[in-house]
């Protein structure tokens, strides 16, 4: 009989086999499997994105466009003398020279990194610092706001590519200190590349998430990944050729790469990409005008149009949507209800997280869905929930039981490590199981129930917050002696970042200082890691070794028992 | 043009904004660019300050009529339109 490793190794070995792999059998390139292979088979003039612009403006590009577009940025990189694995760090909004750079890159072997543009200064050079940024693409604005000041702090930051016309670079300082035109450098390059030999083990994406404790960490996948982002796309997306999918995460999340840009790509589907933010009627319009037959969101994004009414998308005809799903959170009953009445269609949730590449569990086409559940792995995919105890782990079979949800080993699209942080990546191991670090419970059927995280990762909008980087930025505010950040339990977004804050000796709470720490907290973080909220108090609570109480904190906040209290410092 | 709506109207803006993005000087801001970029705000940013501007001014902003506040400009034009001549208490 043949065992359930066997078994997963094999589904993965016919995924494989959809692929095409470089011609002449040299290898595995995730940006060939996406772009250049579909130039023989076709579909060349096929549209591969439409960039819907803030303008309201919308542009087509095909495969073919595509293909030579990619292939001038990979020249380009090239003749910057940039090689394979060195870091591509992409910092924009959705706009068309993000997708070329990503792609591009990866032709050249060069490792893409994308970081979210609302991030202040404060992660984007913590991030790029840890990843040893070589070259950066961006706008003239972003460049000007946040990174110009962070040159001394990143070394090893060389050349910055700039998008737009080359008068708005030049504004910006282009012409010194590495930093380019990406425009001119992309019609001065050739439009055909060859890509190199690529082993399918060499690095391709980096992508950074945040832990309890330290810096965020960096986890790294290599160009065999996109055999998981192409079968996830098809088994969990229900993608087919002829689909138009809109997926509306930004590439600065891990979803907006692996679905954002590359597994539509590789399953030969056109992807909309609307630059702009979410605004209710527009995504209702972008579904019905664009002709969406598969729409990939998120919980949050489904609340914030529950919150617009049901008279709005009754103004729409929604008819061309075949299927919906939805990653980040668990998906609320409501939502589930709301989605069959509103769309006429269910939403099929799914989980998975930025080191596991793609979608591992999923409530996929033409099952049962069981709404508030993320459900059950994937083909490939062995999950179990499981216990740490003192000689290693226990698995536990009882239906029903909290625990971590664990992975076996082993999908290809399993990151490789974490970037200069070969024990943090190890010990996120046990034996043959990857610890994901959510906790959950399995029913009988196999469903999978997300319960909570086994940290104090907070967990907003669907991205990840760590609360060490947020502490880090508050205690530099002159002001603040000591802060603690939570998770503030939100009905739209599902956790808000709250922090309590203990001041020096000298100030004073007042509002004004309340707001001041704030708006330097937005200024270092920017809008998404930045607390919403923030409260003053005389100390914060701590235990006898001084490690300040994150869950103490959260339990007042949420008024639930406080749980043991007996090794604190000073008894609240 | 009501200049006592003028005025409330600014000053509504000027205190929604400091409650929600304290760190944005308002008068660094060019009128007439898109605001969420312009001061960084979030999807989260964007409705909070919607929902001030509503307590503060009592004007409810539709959501179909995001569309026509997107500019700091745009905003103290549709605020100062819908404003009530009754001051909110």
């Amino acid at each position: 009989m043949m065992s359930t490793r066997d078994r997963n190794g094999s589904v993965w070995t016919e995924a494989r086999a959809d692929l095409d792999g470089l011609p002449g059998g040299r290898g595995l390139n995730i940006a060939h499997e996406a772009v250049d292979r579909h130039l023989a088979g076709g579909a060349a003039e096929r549209v591969a994105f439409r960039f819907l612009a803030k303008d309201g403006t919308r542009r087509e590009m095909s495969f073919r466009e595509l293909s030579e577009a990619t292939s001038r940025f990979a020249c380009a990189l090239e003749a910057l003398g940039v090689g394979a694995g060195e870091t591509v760090f992409l910092l924009a909004g959705r706009v068309p020279e993000l997708y070329v750079a990503a792609l591009g890159a990866l032709k050249a072997r060069a490792v893409v990194c994308p970081l979210f543009s609302a991030f202040g200064p404060e992660p984007i050079q913590s991030r790029m610092a840890k990843g040893d940024a070589r070259v950066l693409v961006t706008t003239p604005a972003l460049y000007r706001r946040k990174v110009a000041g962070l040159r001394e702090a990143l070394p090893s930051l060389e050349h910055v590519l700039l998008t737009g016309s080359a008068e708005e670079g030049s504004a910006v300082g282009a012409g010194s200190d590495g930093v380019r035109s990406l425009t001119t450098l992309l019609e001065e390059a050739e439009p055909t590349y060859t890509i190199p030999d690529t082993d399918p083990e060499d690095p391709a994406l980096l992508h950074f998430t945040s832990g309890t404790t330290g810096a965020p960490k960096g986890a790294l996948h290599v160009h065999e990944a996109v055999v998981a982002h192409h079968a996830t796309g098809k088994i969990a997306l229900d993608l087919r050729p002829g689909d138009v999918f809109w997926c509306t995460a930004d590439p600065g999340w891990v979803t907006g790469t692996s679905y954002g840009i590359l597994s539509p790509l590789t399953n030969g589907v056109t992807s909309v990409i609307d630059e702009r933010e979410f605004d209710a009627e527009r995504w209702y319009r972008t579904l019905e005008e664009e002709g969406v037959t598969v729409w990939y969101t998120a919980p949050t994004a489904v609340r914030m149009l529950m919150k617009a009414g049901r008279e709005l998308p009754r103004r729409f005809d929604l008819s061309r949507l075949r299927f919906v799903a939805s990653v980040g959170e668990p998906l609320n009953p409501e939502a589930v209800i709301w989605s069959r009445e509103v769309l006429g269609l269910p939403i099929h949730d799914n989980w998975w997280q930025s080191e596991t590449g793609g979608i591992m569990i999923a409530n996929v086409a033409g099952q049962e869905i069981r709404p508030g559940s993320m459900g059950r792995p994937l083909p490939g995919v062995e999950a179990r929930v499981g216990r740490k105890t003192n000689g290693g782990l226990e698995l536990v079979d009882e239906p029903d039981v909290e625990g971590e949800l664990l992975l076996r080993k082993g999908w290809p699209s399993m990151f490789r490590t974490y970037l200069h942080e070969e024990g943090r990546y190890r010990s996120s191991f046990s034996g043959e199981w990857y610890l994901t670090g959510d906790l959950v419970r399995r029913d009988a059927d196999g469903y999978f129930w997300f319960v909570g995280r086994s940290d104090d990762v907070i967990k907003s909008a669907g991205h990840l917050i760590g609360p060490f980087e947020v502490e880090s930025a508050l205690i530099e505010h002159p002001a603040v002696a000591e802060a603690a950040v939570i998770g503030k339990p939100d009905p739209v977004v599902g956790e808000v970042v709250k922090a309590f804050v203990a001041l020096h000796p000298g100030h004073e709470p007042s509002e004004d200082l309340q707001l001041d720490i704030l708006g330097h907290a937005r200024k270092r973080l920017g809008s998404v890691a930045a607390p919403r909220e923030i409260d003053i108090l005389d100390d914060l609570p701590k235990t006898r070794s001084g490690k300040t109480l994150r869950r103490l904190l959260k339990a007042r906040e949420m008024g639930t028992p406080e749980g043991d209290v007996s090794t604190l410092e000073k008894p609240a | 043009m009501n200049e006592s709506h003028q005025a409330r109207v600014q000053a509504g803006i000027r205190d929604a904004f400091r409650r929600i993005a304290p760190e944005i000087d308002l008068d660094a801001i060019d009128p007439t660019a898109n605001l969420r970029d312009e001061a960084d705000l979030d999807s989260v940013d964007a409705l909070n300050l919607i929902v001030l501007l509503d307590e503060k001014l009592g004007v409810e902003i539709p959501e179909s009529d995001y569309g026509q506040i997107a500019t700091l400009r745009d905003m103290a034009r549709y605020l100062e339109a819908r404003l009530s001549d009754e001051p909110e208490s």
